[in-house]
């Protein structure tokens, strides 16, 4: 009790630096009727009803000698009391939505933990759709989406560890992952990783991930991003590691492997023959189609003519007569429209962009073969390209793909055949080559496992995959208690 | 030594592999129609015992020094003013090979695919995976091996297909060329072997050295299943008289199949085996690289690289004729007979110069 004044926070140096910041209130109260003190908080951060009736009432009710004593104080009967002992612990405390009272009589600060947030309802991603499984999201508020993954996985070997990052915004970020699973070395490495960035501030999640994967000059993403929590427990329960970042619902997986991003959520959910099968076509439109046709196409009709059968070939040679282009051109051109479609859908609003589709459409078929600007074949290969890489269920890898498209293009215009097979070396030594969160990216291929093998080209039954993914090393290899 | 040099004994194996049969085994059957007729499948099999119990020698050799690579123990053996003159001889050597190897892909391409394209060109093409990969170390190399596994998949899948175009009476009467033909031709069917002698370069780098013999020998014992396979493919198909015309009969035994809608499966098995081909050179591309760091003990160096890079593809370009490239690939492999009887040769002395000899091992 300091009645003479000069307690540990000042309450003038408070409000000094909350100057020119209009959506803090400072109310002021006399304890016991003489003692001048200041309840702080920001306006639009807390429920005033509560506050009032929990911890206002309470501390007004209180003279300043048990206001004094920590032990009476824990006492007061809301859910979240904590004592400060500085100015600057004062602040951030207040910029996180709690309301702190404060006088220059008192030893320390009494915050109160009551933070109403507005938050949108927990919806399904609207880029990660599915038929059978669980229709909910994760959403921008980062105690939300602990409690959807507590709600998934009962137990308490669910651990989150907290990092506060930006010297400027404060931004919490959340490492989350299964004690007695995961490794810790793993968890440690990345821990430290997070810890070590440097920044004003982290506007979305891609921001943290370009700053702690091993490769970010690469094209193909190291983390996988995920806004469903289904996904997100099910890695956990494979010993992965999920960074959670406050004001996103997208959240990071890792360690992962390449397949990982052309595995989706309903091939889990159905039959394992059904499930092989629909990942079998992902692998065949993404892999074979969105990367190799429109190169092999120009590859062929520049060089290898002679590989087209001679019925097609005839067709071939009646359709390209009207075209003015080389092959390389006429597919570029169709290809960078395509592009162009995909990016100005997604900006515009649903029903502009329907009407843009249905216009580019007709743009990109009839009429650019009737214009004579491209052959017919190139409409079907490009239009198939541009559907295939539509099914990877990762929106990162299908960028990917895409810019690897172009550059396979590029290549067997030039060198035919012999630039496809360098293209092929150099992508598979580059995928080879990468890393996520120090495991190898391009496993179960190579280095080769058998048993994470069993959940590529195709999802085999689950009985047959008791053991959990080489990938993430983690401290218990079987799944469920028979170990 | 680095952690993105280590491999394990496994990895060695299909190392030894690639780099035995990736470009050693296209032209080896005409070879051995000319000097043995349609015995040569019995040449290699000859020479395949051989190799494996040579390279078994090999490994005897290194584990007898326990941790140390070739470069060490030529030090230890010979002092280090000779030892230094050898390793820098065996350093040329791979150089060679590497460039060597290059100038007869080239020429390949050549007169397969791109007949008009320039030689500088193409080369960087083809060596670009190769420039990246062994950038990254032994490790990226070494593992992109299991992924070319694919191409010699696709090979014996395409030997099946053929299967009912062979005509296995081309093959009788066995043993037709009599003894010292066969032993004569011994000398060719090696030059497909040329390759055992890597494992002495990386021998340090390898984590699980207990392995090391064991799957050194199925390395040998595989290019020898796999020479046989395509020998015995190309001699059941083509006949011996036929097959000694050929230039690179185990690309015109991919035009023999008649596949629907495909029309020329040889584009394809080529290009295929084109990764393969890449994985043999660069095997020679990385011995190089690295040695070069061993001999004259400096680090991983932009600079260095970079003129590695160009000798190599300036070596190879030197050649400029197939006539000179296989002259130089002839001369490149009677220098790898040369290593590995040097390898021997340590062998050897090992027993009478005991510096740096674990006894244990």
């Amino acid at each position: 009790m300091f009645k003479d004044g000069g307690g540990l926070i000042n309450p003038q140096e408070i409000k000094n630096r909350f100057n020119d910041c209009p959506d803090i209130d400072i109310k002021k109260v006399f304890v016991d009727g003489e003692y001048e003190a200041f309840f702080i908080y920001i306006t639009g951060q807390i429920d005033k009803d509560i506050v009032q009736r929990d911890f206002l009432s309470n501390i007004l009710e209180m003279k300043l000698e048990q206001l004094s004593d920590e032990n009476k104080v824990h006492n007061i009967p809301c859910c979240e009391v904590q004592l400060l002992y500085s100015v600057d612990e004062a602040i951030t405390d207040i910029l996180s939505g709690n309301t702190l009272f404060v006088s220059d009589y008192l030893p320390y600060g009494i915050s109160y933990k009551n933070v109403k947030t507005d938050k949108r309802n927990i919806e399904e991603p609207i880029s990660e759709k599915n038929l059978r499984g669980p229709h909910e999201g994760f959403i921008e508020i980062l105690d939300t989406n602990l409690s959807i993954l507590r709600r998934r996985i009962h137990s308490e070997k669910l651990k989150f560890k907290t990092i506060t990052l930006g010297t400027i915004t404060h931004q919490k970020a959340v490492i989350a992952y299964l004690d007695g699973i995961a490794n810790y070395d793993l968890v440690n490495a990345l821990y430290d990783k997070i810890s070590s960035v440097e920044t004003d501030g982290l506007p979305s999640i891609g921001h943290l991930e370009e700053l702690i994967i091993s490769h970010p000059n690469s094209i193909f993403p190291q983390f996988l991003p995920t806004e469903r929590p289904d996904k997100a427990s099910s890695a956990l329960l494979e010993g992965k590691i999920i960074v959670l970042q406050e004001g996103t619902p997208v959240v990071l997986i890792a360690p992962i492997n390449f397949i990982s991003f052309f595995q989706a959520v309903d091939d889990y959910s159905k039959m394992w023959i059904h499930g092989s099968f629909l990942r079998m076509i992902r692998l065949l439109g993404s892999l074979i189609i969105a990367v190799f046709l429109p190169a092999f196409y120009i590859a062929i009709t520049s060089y290898h003519y002679y590989a087209i059968p001679l019925t097609l070939l005839i067709t071939l040679a009646e359709s390209r007569s009207k075209v003015p282009f080389p092959p390389i051109i006429e597919i570029l051109i169709l290809e960078i429209t395509v592009e162009l479609i995909r990016e100005a859908t997604i900006r515009l609003p649903t029903y502009i962009g329907t009407a843009i589709s249905l216009f580019a459409g007709l743009i990109i078929g009839q009429a650019a073969v009737q214009a004579g600007i491209v052959s017919g074949l190139v409409i079907v290969i490009v239009g198939a390209t541009a559907i295939s890489s539509y099914v990877i269920p990762s929106h990162d890898m299908s960028l990917a793909i895409r810019i690897l498209r172009f550059i396979f293009i590029l290549a067997s215009s030039v060198f035919g055949m012999i630039g496809i097979v360098a293209c092929v070396g150099f992508t598979l030594a580059h995928l080879i080559r990468l890393d996520s969160l120090g495991q190898p990216y391009f496993s179960p291929f190579s280095p080769f496992s058998k048993d994470d093998f069993k959940d590529t080209f195709l999802r085999l039954p689950l009985q047959l995959m008791k053991k959990r993914p080489k990938t993430s090393r983690t401290q218990d290899d079987i799944r469920g208690d028979n170990n | 030594m680095t952690e993105n040099n280590r491999l394990s004994a496994k990895q060695m194996m299909r190392f030894t592999f690639v780099c035995q049969t990736g470009i050693g085994v296209i032209a080896l059957p005409t070879l051995l129609a000319k000097e043995v007729g349609h015995d040569g499948w019995i040449s290699v099999l000859a020479t395949g015992i051989v190799a494996i119990f040579l390279s078994s020698l090999i490994v005897v050799l290194l584990r007898r020094y326990a941790n140390k690579c070739i470069y060490d123990i030529t030090r230890l053996l010979f002092g280090k003013i000779i030892g230094t003159i050898i390793n820098v001889v065996f350093m040329f050597y791979l150089i060679f090979a590497a460039a060597g190897g290059i100038s007869v892909m080239l020429y390949y391409l050549k007169i397969t695919l791109f007949p008009n394209t320039p030689s500088i060109v193409m080369g960087f093409v083809i060596i670009t995976p190769t420039i990246y990969m062994v950038w990254q170390g032994m490790k990226t190399v070494a593992r992109f091996k299991l992924v070319t596994m694919f191409s010699y998949l696709i090979m014996i899948v395409y030997i099946v297909l053929i299967f009912k175009e062979m005509r296995f009476s081309f093959l009788m009467p066995i043993g037709e060329a009599g003894v010292f033909p066969l032993i004569s031709s011994m000398k060719t069917s090696f030059f497909a072997f040329i390759g055992l002698e890597l494992i002495a370069v990386f021998y340090s780098e390898i984590t699980d050295k207990e392995n090391a013999l064991k799957y050194h020998v199925y390395a040998n014992l595989l290019s020898m299943l796999f020479i046989i396979l395509t020998v015995v493919a190309c001699t059941t198909t083509f006949g011996e008289n036929f097959l000694s015309v050929l230039n690179l009969p185990l690309f015109n035994l991919s035009r023999v199949y008649n596949a629907p809608i495909i029309e020329r499966v040889d584009l394809y098995i080529i290009s295929a085996w084109f990764l393969a081909m890449g994985c043999s050179i660069r095997a020679y591309f990385m011995a190089a690289y690295y040695s070069i760091g061993r001999v004259f003990r400096f680090k991983k160096s932009r600079v260095v690289y970079g003129i590695f890079i160009c000798s190599i593809i300036g070596i190879s370009l030197m050649t400029g004729k197939i006539s000179k490239a296989y002259i130089m690939l002839e001369f490149i492999n009677y220098a790898g007979i040369g290593v590995v009887i040097l390898l021997l040769l340590c062998l050897v002395l090992s027993m009478f110069k005991k510096n740096g000899v674990v006894e244990n091992e």
